[in-house]
């Protein structure tokens, strides 16, 4: 079964995406700060990462960079989500090493294509 | 002659024939008898008293008288004689006395010679008391012999007398012929002097006359015609001239004209007739080559022969004197004396006279001439005079007002030679530098206000200047009297002083205070930015705090809705089918106004990349199908393949978006018309509609924010009311581009978007991403 890391700080934002994701039969589990999500990722790496930007601590994007900066990190597909983006976010993101990049509100419907769709790009 | 000296000889011969005849016719026969019968009794007589016979006493008394006789003929001619002397020297006397009356010599009356009178009477009683005696006593001893000897030695004395008379007649007479010599040379003498005296008087009178006329000009130089007149008269009484004429010679020298004639006879002053030099020629030559013509018979003369008979004959010319008028070496007039009467000899001082009335007339034409012209000039010299003291008033006024700027100034003004020397400096220096005038003048600049990383610097100005003769806004620091520094904000000129020395004005403004001003203005900016900032960030942060909630109300009611968490009923599905829309349009009116505050806070940033305009329709037209096969409406978005332009992506296609939604929103039948095409440098998008339409009235509020037409698909409608808000503000502020609208109400409308093909660069936005916003969340 394949495992996501959710990293999220917004307990019903986190259920949320939970729900689909188990829903959809895949293995969940989570992290509320930025930290905490890199330091599971570097213990206990998961199949692929659902990060959201804003982070009480550190912000994803150095949650990316850090992740991708370790040997575990460097090649698990990581789905980045933002409620709301500026120009060149997106661009950010993806150079830092973003797999993929959805915009929130999510649509329980679309998530889940696009999340196997970026895992399947990984894969490859 | 004659008279006298026959006179003379006749009594002397009287006197010899009375001397020789009468004593000796007599005393022939006497003298035997005497001798013969009387000489005894002469002896007694003498010698022995012995009375006398009476005929003795007829002897001696005989004797006697015979003797009288002799003697008395000789005193006769001796006194002729010597009155003949006395009246010949008498008579010279009062003729060479008569002749000196004319000297003022002094003239002793003759004196008779009393002396020599009695001497010669004296000597005449000695000899005939002699005589007598010597008769008488020596008659016995001497006897005829003796007698006659003493006779002779008698007549040899009178003899001598005689001629001594005779000479002294004599001498008197080549006295005489002396003294008439003397006498006619003094005559001579006399009249050389009488004429030596009129010459004089002549001459004084003339002088007088100079004299009188050089006051007169003086007195009358602003009338020289009155005082030509008056030469005239003075010349014509001091030469006796009848007529005295004054001419003037035209420009052209070719005419004389006759500025007065004085006739003195008549004391008339009239005027003459011009005369010109075609006539006249010789005697116009004549009088350019002579200071003064000289013509003593005017019959005589070459110099007149021109002139007519008629002329000289009708007014008894006989004689001319023309003195020529000199001004500057070139001749102007004639003064002309003309004698009336026959020829005259014209005397030497008379020539010069004339001269000096010539020299008179042309003192007096330039004395005029000099004055008119002086005139002229002192009228002129007072024009400047007070032209001058009027540019004096004005020179000092300004000075004065300068001076008062310069004082009053609130900048630092120096004045400074070329070597930097400091000539004079203004109160504000004082006050900036703390350095008194009086101390820093005359000092360098450099040793007064410069360190020795500014001396440089300094120099470094001073050579600039010299190149470009003026400085601006040079920053310059400037050491003050307690060792602080002042930044002064210099500007310098270079201006030439009177004399032309290069002199260097220097104008320093006090940065400090302006500095401070402006640090505090940035300040305040800062202030107000970050207050701005505060504000937009909160608003910014508010909109994310916001977000995220309605983001898991948006899924939970997504999820529920597809019945993922179990079936639901129509009832419940309609419900949360209102709220999912509801949280939908709650989540785009706060990203509308998150949008609008970032623009009007300029925290966008654009992010220019390549758009392909095809690629970005299509993208449009995917997300807006939906929504125009729900309402029937034919969608036509399309455009040619090279569509391409250099601009925000994001913020293009959120423009078309809305424009387009906003037109299939507004549009109940019909169609939605979208072209696109590059005009120059913009692209230009065009959407089409069949909609409602909008009145021409409410075209103004279409782009306010929260201003939705009334319409009757108002609540049908599903908007924020911030789109066509929002769009026009992203145009503007970020692409740069604009946005208008032509409409006819049921008819349709046209909505034109121009984008310029590449953002200008005016539009330089901070962006505020999201990733940064986060951070500076924390910040704040």
């Amino acid at each position: 079964m394949t495992t996501a890391l959710i990293i999220e700080d917004n307990e019903n934002n986190l259920e949320l995406i939970r729900f689909i994701l188990e829903a959809a039969n895949f293995k969940t589990r989570f992290a509320m700060t930025g930290l905490e999500g890199v330091q599971q990722v570097l213990t206990i790496p998961p199949d692929f990462v659902i990060l959201d930007i804003q982070l009480p601590d550190i912000n994803g994007l150095e949650v990316l960079k850090r992740i991708r900066a370790s040997k575990v990190g460097k090649d698990i597909p990581i789905i980045a989500m933002t409620s709301y983006a500026m120009s060149g976010d997106k661009e950010k993101l993806m150079a830092a090493g973003c797999t993929a990049y959805i915009e929130k509100p999510i649509d329980p419907t679309l998530v889940i294509g696009q999340i196997q769709e970026a895992i399947a790009k990984t894969i490859k | 002659m004659g008279k006298d000296k026959f006179l003379q000889r006749l009594l002397l011969l009287l006197g010899l024939l009375c001397l020789f005849i009468t004593p000796i016719s007599q005393a022939q026969a006497p003298f035997y008898e005497f001798q013969n019968q009387y000489y005894p009794y002469l002896k007694s007589l003498a010698y022995q008293a012995q009375p006398m016979s009476a005929a003795h006493w007829e002897f001696v008394r005989y004797k006697f008288n015979l003797t009288l006789a002799v003697f008395l003929f000789l005193a006769i001619i001796l006194g002729g004689m010597f009155t003949i002397d006395l009246q010949l020297k008498k008579r010279i006397m009062r003729r060479f006395s008569k002749s000196n009356n004319g000297l003022d010599s002094v003239v002793r009356p003759f004196q008779y010679p009393a002396k020599k009178v009695v001497l010669l009477v004296l000597l005449f009683l000695v000899g005939l008391v002699a005589f007598f005696f010597i008769i008488i006593f020596t008659y016995e001893s001497y006897e005829n012999q003796l007698l006659v000897k003493w006779i002779g030695a008698v007549f040899f004395m009178f003899t001598l007398l005689g001629g001594y008379f005779f000479g002294n007649l004599k001498r008197s007479k080549q006295l005489e012929v002396l003294i008439n010599q003397l006498q006619l040379q003094i005559i001579d003498k006399k009249a050389a002097q009488d004429t030596l005296m009129q010459a004089e008087q002549r001459l004084q009178r003339q002088n007088i006359s100079l004299a009188q006329l050089a006051t007169k000009q003086l007195d009358a130089w602003h009338n020289p015609e009155s005082l030509f007149r008056e030469i005239a008269e003075v010349s014509a009484n001091a030469l006796d001239v009848e007529r005295v004429s004054i001419w003037q010679f035209s420009d052209d020298q070719l005419q004389l004209e006759c500025l007065g004639l004085y006739l003195n006879s008549k004391k008339m002053h009239t005027v003459a007739k011009p005369l010109d030099s075609e006539d006249l020629p010789i005697y116009f030559s004549h009088l350019a080559d002579n200071r003064v013509l000289v013509v003593n018979d005017i019959l005589q003369n070459a110099a007149t022969s021109e002139f007519t008979a008629e002329y000289l004959q009708g007014n008894g010319i006989g004689a001319m004197l023309d003195g020529t008028i000199w001004l500057n070496n070139e001749i102007i007039g004639v003064i002309c004396h003309e004698h009336v009467g026959g020829a005259r000899n014209w005397t030497l001082d008379e020539q010069s006279f004339v001269g000096s009335i010539a020299d008179l007339a042309r003192l007096t034409i330039e004395t005029h001439k000099r004055q008119q012209a002086e005139k002229i000039l002192s009228f002129q010299q007072k024009n400047l005079e007070s032209i001058v003291q009027t540019r004096i008033a004005s020179i000092e006024s300004n000075a004065k007002l300068f001076r008062f700027l310069v004082e009053r100034a609130p900048v630092a003004i120096l004045y400074m030679d070329i070597a930097n020397e400091i000539i004079e400096m203004n109160p504000e220096a004082e006050r900036i530098t703390g350095y008194s005038r009086e101390f820093a003048i005359g000092k360098s600049y450099d040793e007064l206000f410069s360190s020795e990383e500014t001396k440089l610097y300094n120099q470094a100005l001073i050579q600039k200047l010299v190149t470009s003769n003026s400085l601006q806004g040079e920053e310059l620091l400037v050491r003050c009297a307690d060792g602080s520094t002042v930044e002064l904000s210099v500007s310098r000129s270079m201006e030439l002083d009177a004399d032309g020395n290069p002199m260097i004005i220097s104008i320093g403004q006090d940065m400090s205070e302006q500095k401070a001003l402006e640090a505090s203005l940035i300040k305040a900016r800062e202030a107000a930015e970050s207050a701005d900032r505060i504000k937009s960030m909160f608003v910014a942060s508010m909109s994310h705090e916001l977000r995220t909630p309605l983001n898991s109300i948006i899924g939970f009611l997504s999820v529920v809705l597809q019945g993922m968490s179990g079936e639901l009923n129509v009832k419940q599905k309609d419900q949360l089918g209102r709220a999912y829309h509801s949280a939908k349009h709650l989540l785009s009116l706060i990203s509308d106004v998150i949008d609008i505050s970032k623009i009007e806070a300029g925290f966008l940033q654009v992010h220019e990349e390549k758009v392909y305009l095809k690629q970005l329709f299509i993208e449009v037209k995917h997300v807006l199908t939906h929504l125009a096969e729900e309402k029937k409406l034919i969608l036509n978005i399309e455009c040619i393949d090279k569509l391409q332009l250099e601009t925000d992506r994001k913020r293009l296609y959120q423009v078309v978006l809305n424009v387009v939604s906003n037109a299939l929103k507004y549009t109940e039948h019909g169609s939605v018309q979208v072209t696109a095409e590059i005009k120059k440098d913009w692209l230009s998008i065009q959407v089409v509609d069949t909609g409602i339409g909008i009145a021409a009235a409410d075209l103004d509020n279409l782009f306010k924010p929260f201003e939705r037409i009334d319409s009757k698909l108002r609540v049908k409608t599903l908007g924020t009311g911030l789109g066509l808000y929002l769009t026009r503000k992203i145009l503007s502020q970020l692409l740069g581009g604009t946005i208008e609208v032509k409409s006819v109400i049921d008819e349709g409308s046209i909505f034109t978007i121009k984008v310029p093909l590449k953002i200008p660069k005016t539009i330089k936005q901070t962006n505020i991403s999201i990733l940064e916003e986060h951070q500076q969340k924390h910040l704040i």
